[in-house]
């Protein structure tokens, strides 16, 4: 296991080091044109969203025209380039004060002060926090590692639980890299809670972003993360085909409609004080999770089944922190004036939502709900781990496929179902 | 409210059903049922499984369930997971090899004094135990995409050691020994073959491999996509390959001799007595001339019944200098895996 532990920390510290580097900058240089284009925001959010089939295999068929094959680096510059998005919609929003440059500048500061004296202290824990997602991340990280790894000496925790869970049955090595698994993405979760910046979400206080080079930029920028999208042939896309994927996709769909509205629903419903709590469960690895399922409930129920309840339940606590932190910014932000007003005149708590709460967080519920759908409906790691083999779920049949060596039917399928959370998500509107 | 509430209520049982909690009450008589775990390319589209299952339930007049477990790898864990849970799905296992009966011996019911018809028919070289019924049988070999070997003037392997040689170097694709048949037979043959020597081979071996991938299936596909030149499968492979009139993929025998794969089929431990008689009906059947002359077409293995009719693209298979029939304890195996982790991470 030593071996496992090795690698998973080598990738989980390697790889956001890359991503910050290679994302802060371009999030500095970016900010205004981000803040002040949803157009470029929704874009630089597409990556995040999609397929990691479509991630790791689009950019290892990037990677090899320059003649790098499977290994560790590749598994590493892929996990890279796959969370940069985050770092740089991250630095993007933070608090780093253009007025305070210029001041500096006109006063005289040389470029070098104003990096040293002014960018790095404002932005150093939003880089913190934009690193450690990263990092939380590639700790979770499974199909690329699977896809691109080459099997051993690439092998991390989750790699290592599945295969002891699935392949070898030895659930107790599984368990003990489960918990390993667990204590790092709690610890890097609660670590996020301390470095979190507050957002600078507003864009009245960003200067008109106007200039053609700055555009210029984000759409190369935009694009060059675009590559494992640009790599999809849509004519993979046979009618067999489609008939073959329908009945995964539509399981899978059902499961994320439902732990979409699951997770959205209980953010708003439950306590503050838990919304910030559940937040944490999103370090939870979905592998790890799916293990807990397994030695909790595994007298009295076949993990093999194919019934999507526990897909859910894993997805709903993981995935529902996501909304649950949407929600709860929005819920702090309550216009308690006007509630207490409206409840004070006899409106009903449905009336109350309708009119007043709704209009101002359906952008961020549809976001959120947008996000978790997105997630839920390619995930991989929990369909591997405790799907069907016979009545699989997207994810799972899309790693078969690519195991067939249909990479191109995989991904053109995996785009299509990063679709719908795409679609979700630009219909939220004005949210990060 | 109250009728919102009981509305609620009468569709509660249809959303159970959909998500797979409950199961609909059969309305028909029900047909005895004989459930089998299997390997998923058994099932897949060019699997036997498709000819097998109506076949087989025209004439036991029963259900076939055929039950993907995943990989061929996957069937011994979840033998074990069933035992874990004090519940089994199955009535036998068809997809395991000599090895995994030995492994997982435990888990299966002896023969007793039956034994099905045309048992004295099989190869005795493709015999293993009373109660492990063989089904197919193949060599383990490399095939090698000639092309690349002849642009490169670069001699073919004939010995394990060749494989350590640089123009070998990121051209080879295994299978991990620890979720794969093929892949633990290409370790043990190391072992047999190399002896002390084997963990030194391995380490010069892993900077040699483009990837060790979990499965046959995966490792042959990125041979087939161009990105190797050398994979370890059978070397029925090649007779695939020229009836698909591809004559630039052949099977490359090792002088040291090269490893037999037994398939076969194992009633499990515990099986009612009305699941039994199907199952040994099942198991004549497997041994029947009809099914043991699609074995060769649709798994590309060997029948293991003697004189079955090959197809003509069997005729330039070569045969291996020696067959190994690696027949290890299961603390064998499991030292050299240990082995083979320690040295690969």
């Amino acid at each position: 296991m030593s071996g496992a532990i090795y690698t998973t920390l080598w990738i989980a510290l390697m790889s956001p080091a890359l991503a910050v580097a290679l994302g802060w900058p371009l999030g500095l240089a970016l900010a205004r044109v981000i803040r002040r284009h949803r157009f470029i925001r929704v874009s630089l959010m597409v990556p995040l969203i999609l397929s990691p089939v479509v991630t790791a295999y689009g950019w290892q068929r990037f990677f090899s025209e320059f003649g790098v094959s499977y290994g560790l680096p590749l598994v590493m510059v892929v996990s890279a380039l796959a969370s940069a998005p985050w770092v740089i919609l991250q630095t993007a929003f933070s608090p780093v004060s253009t007025a305070a440059l210029q001041v500096a500048q006109t006063l005289g500061a040389r470029s070098s002060q104003r990096f040293s004296l002014i960018l790095v202290p404002l932005s150093i824990r939003s880089m913190a926090s934009a690193g450690l997602q990263a990092s939380l991340w590639c700790l979770c990280s499974f199909t690329i590692v699977v896809a691109l790894g080459g099997g051993p000496p690439v092998e991390t925790l989750e790699v290592l639980i599945y295969q002891k869970l699935r392949s070898q049955w030895d659930p107790a090595t599984a368990a003990v890299a489960a918990g390993l698994q667990l204590l790092l993405g709690v610890g890097a979760t609660l670590a996020i809670g301390r470095f979190q910046a507050t957002a600078v979400a507003d864009t009245e206080n960003v200067a008109r972003a106007n200039d053609f080079s700055e555009i210029v930029l984000a759409l190369t920028v935009v694009g060059f993360f675009w590559i494992p999208v640009l790599s999809v042939s849509f004519s993979a896309l046979s009618p067999e085909l489609l008939a073959e994927a329908s009945g995964p996709f539509l399981r899978s769909l059902v499961c994320a409609f439902v732990v979409a509205a699951l997770s959205v629903m209980t953010a708003l419903v439950i306590p503050r004080g838990l919304n910030r709590g559940w937040g944490l469960l999103t370090g939870l690895s979905p592998i790890a999770a799916g293990l807990l399922l397994w030695l909790v409930l595994g007298r009295i129920w076949d993990p093999f089944e194919g019934s999507l309840v526990p897909v859910i339940l894993i997805q709903w606590a993981i995935l529902g922190g996501i909304a649950a932190r949407a929600v709860s910014d929005l819920r702090d932000s309550q216009p308690y004036d006007q509630v207490a007003a409206a409840r004070t005149l006899g409106a009903k708590p449905g009336q109350v939502f309708r009119i007043l709460e709704w209009p101002r967080m359906r952008a961020g519920i549809l976001s959120s709900a947008g996000l978790v759908l997105a997630y839920a409906l390619t995930d991989v790691s929990v369909s591997r781990v405790i799907g069907s083999t016979e009545r699989p779920l997207f994810g799972s049949y899309l790693m078969d496929l690519a195991g067939q060596y249909r990479i191109d039917q995989a991904v053109a399928l995996g785009s299509v179902g990063s679709l719908v959370g795409i679609v979700t998500l630009a219909l939220g509107g004005r949210s990060r | 409210m109250k009728n919102t509430f009981q509305n609620a209520l009468s569709v509660a049982p249809l959303l159970l059903f959909i998500f797979g909690c409950v199961k609909p009450e059969p309305t028909a008589p029900v047909r005895p049922a004989l459930r089998v775990y299997t390997y998923d390319s058994f099932l897949g589209k060019s699997g036997l499984g498709h000819w097998i299952r109506p076949e087989f339930e025209k004439l036991c007049n029963c259900d076939l369930r055929l039950l993907s477990v995943g990989d061929a790898g996957q069937i011994s864990a979840r033998l074990e997971l069933d035992q874990a849970r004090g519940k089994r799905e199955a009535d036998l296992v068809l997809g395991i090899d000599e090895l995994a009966w030995v492994q997982s011996q435990n888990h299966f019911e002896p023969w007793g004094e039956w034994e099905p018809k045309n048992y004295s028919e099989i190869t005795p070289s493709a015999r293993v135990d009373k109660g492990f019924l063989p089904f197919d049988y193949g060599v383990y070999s490399l095939i090698a995409e000639t092309g690349y070997f002849e642009k490169k003037q670069i001699p073919l392997p004939t010995k394990l050691s060749d494989l350590t040689q640089s123009h070998y170097r990121k051209k080879l694709v295994l299978e991990d020994p620890r979720t794969s048949a093929p892949g633990l037979a290409f370790l043990l043959l190391t072992h047999e073959v190399l002896g002390p020597q084997a963990d030194d081979f391995w380490k010069k071996l892993r900077d040699q491999w483009l990837a060790i991938l979990p499965g046959w299936d995966t490792a042959y596909g990125l041979f087939l996509k161009g990105d190797a030149a050398l994979v370890w499968s059978y070397t029925t492979s090649q007779a695939y390959h020229r009836s698909e009139n591809q004559n630039n993929y052949k099977a490359l025998v090792f002088e040291e001799g090269n490893p037999v794969q037994i398939e076969g089929a194992a009633m499990l431990k515990g099986i009612p007595a009305e699941s039994r008689k199907l199952a040994e009906q099942f198991f004549e059947f497997l041994l029947s001339p009809e099914v043991q002359a699609k074995v060769t077409t649709h798994q590309w293995m060997y029948a293991v019944i003697k004189n079955t009719p090959l197809p003509a693209s069997f005729s330039g298979v070569p045969r291996a200098n020696k067959v190994i029939h690696l027949k290890k304890t299961r603390e064998e195996v499991q030292a050299a895996l240990q082995r083979f982790a320690r040295i690969a991470n």
